[in-house]
């Protein structure tokens, strides 16, 4: 599937990656904000409440994932498969 | 190194943006907006002691038999104020009494209290013998008096406008809480109040939009949890009122003393009578205020701090501010309700005090009413 130009959506394992980049930035930023009002008036509940905790839960869970998913990303990096083989063919 | 797109990093960082104004305005909706749903324990504290008609405060309103007819035309009298007496007794259930034929009551004669009164005879001269005495400012029947007072004073070199409403009670149920029962469980503060026959009424914690917080209203249990970063204040059915710092709240102490109502929001003002100067908050700053006080079993405010509406009426209190206010007052407990926006008083089905951008609706509210009996 291609996109119309603007975005490229060849490839399906950076494209997820993206959304998942995006949607992780989102949760950490909403989470700081929480953080900053909390300090504000605690008496809210901003960093305390249920469904802060679910929030920052989210972030984690999808901080989690677009970490792994980068990992292997980068190990997947055809430019570092290159050097790899290299490196075993020198030694 | 790659060749960015400018169109396409903006149209990114515009689509970022508005993800998060709506994931913000969500999150701001079901924490904020959305009521937190309570699953009372059935757990009852009265014991002898009446409940009122509609004793969960979730249920429909209550109305009191014996309230006095307060929308009801007042008698003006010499004074320029309107005085009503209004007999008390021998009323058919909910049935409005009409305004007494008998001339105005300025000054109601003093008759002794009951003894077995949470005043045990004190104050007599508050309570009249079986009519009901009011004004603009005034409320006196055989069981309450309410006496409201304005005042507009100076702190820290800025105008403060302030509401005090002293009660005298002979009976705990006088002072009673409502919980809204309406589609997004908030009203306005006087509706509230005249839904429930309320002569007085302030706001109360609104404990609904809280997800923790000890919750005990009429003597029933709503909610049991602490929330770790907030005072408690506990109306006990014999009359007392106890303030507990956060983390060293004793539940089975307070529901072994038999509680009547139990407010989440704080901080507690006074210590041992005394103001204090460090508080368990984090809006220590000018706002406008609600608080409560506890003279002695039978006697107790509700106070009002107007605010937020500078630079001539009133800059709110701070709670330094505030917790000298309550000890000036005599107060041997204090204890902060909600405030902001929702800071309120309603006197009579109307609001008399002057909340900051209008006000907003309430959840609940802390009001006198005659006595359940």
């Amino acid at each position: 599937m291609r996109g119309n130009g603007l975005f490229d959506f060849s490839n399906k394992g950076r494209v997820i990656r993206t959304v998942l980049s995006h949607i992780t930035m989102l949760l950490a930023v909403l989470v700081l904000v929480l953080f900053v009002i909390d300090r504000v008036n605690n008496a809210m509940e901003f960093m305390t409440s249920q469904l802060s905790r679910w929030t920052i839960a989210a972030l984690a869970f999808f901080a989690l994932i677009t970490a792994v998913l980068n990992i292997f990303a980068l190990w997947d990096n055809p430019d570092k498969r290159r050097r790899r083989r290299d490196r075993s063919s020198r030694s | 190194m790659r060749n960015f797109n400018a169109k396409k990093i903006l149209l990114v960082v515009t689509a970022d943006i508005l993800c998060f104004a709506v994931l913000l305005l969500g999150f701001a909706w079901l924490h904020h907006a959305k009521p937190k749903k309570l699953a009372p324990s059935g757990r009852s504290f009265l014991n002898g002691t009446p409940a009122p008609s509609a004793q969960s405060a979730l249920a429909s309103p209550t109305p009191d038999a014996s309230i006095a007819p307060v929308s009801s035309e007042p008698v003006p009298t010499e004074g320029g104020s309107a005085t009503t007496a209004v007999p008390q007794t021998d009323l058919p259930s909910g049935e409005t009494p009409a305004p007494s034929d008998t001339p105005a009551v300025q000054t109601p004669e003093p008759t002794p209290a009951p003894v077995n009164g949470l005043l045990r005879g004190k104050f007599a001269d508050k309570f009249t013998s079986g009519e009901i005495v009011y004004d603009d400012n005034v409320y006196r029947s055989r069981d309450v008096c309410i006496e409201i007072s304005e005042h507009s004073v100076k702190v820290e070199y800025v105008p403060v406008h302030y509401f005090v409403a002293d009660i005298y009670i002979q009976d705990i149920t006088s002072l009673r809480c409502a919980v809204s029962d309406s589609s997004n469980n908030k009203d306005k503060v006087n509706e509230l109040a005249e839904q429930h026959g309320g002569i007085v009424a302030t706001n109360g914690d609104y404990f609904l939009f809280h997800s923790s917080g000890l919750a005990i209203r009429n003597g029933e249990l709503l909610r049991d949890s602490l929330h770790p970063d907030q005072d408690v204040c506990v109306l006990y059915q014999d009359g007392t009122m106890e303030t507990y710092l956060k983390g060293q709240v004793d539940l089975d102490a307070i529901y072994a003393k038999m509680p009547y109502h139990a407010w989440s929001f704080g901080p507690r003002l006074l210590e041992n009578g005394q103001p204090m100067t460090q508080f368990n908050t984090s809006v220590e700053t000018w706002n406008p205020r609600c608080a409560i006080g506890y003279y002695e079993p039978g006697h107790y405010c509700l106070v009002v701090v107007d605010g937020r509406q500078e630079p001539d009426y009133s800059y709110g209190m701070k709670m330094g501010a505030l917790s000298t206010l309550m000890h000036e007052l005599g107060c041997r407990e204090a204890y902060n309700l909600d405030g902001g926006m929702t800071a309120m008083m309603a006197f009579d089905g109307e609001i008399i005090s002057k909340p900051c951008g209008g006000g907003r609706q309430s959840c609940d509210i802390v009001y006198v009413a005659e006595p359940l009996r």
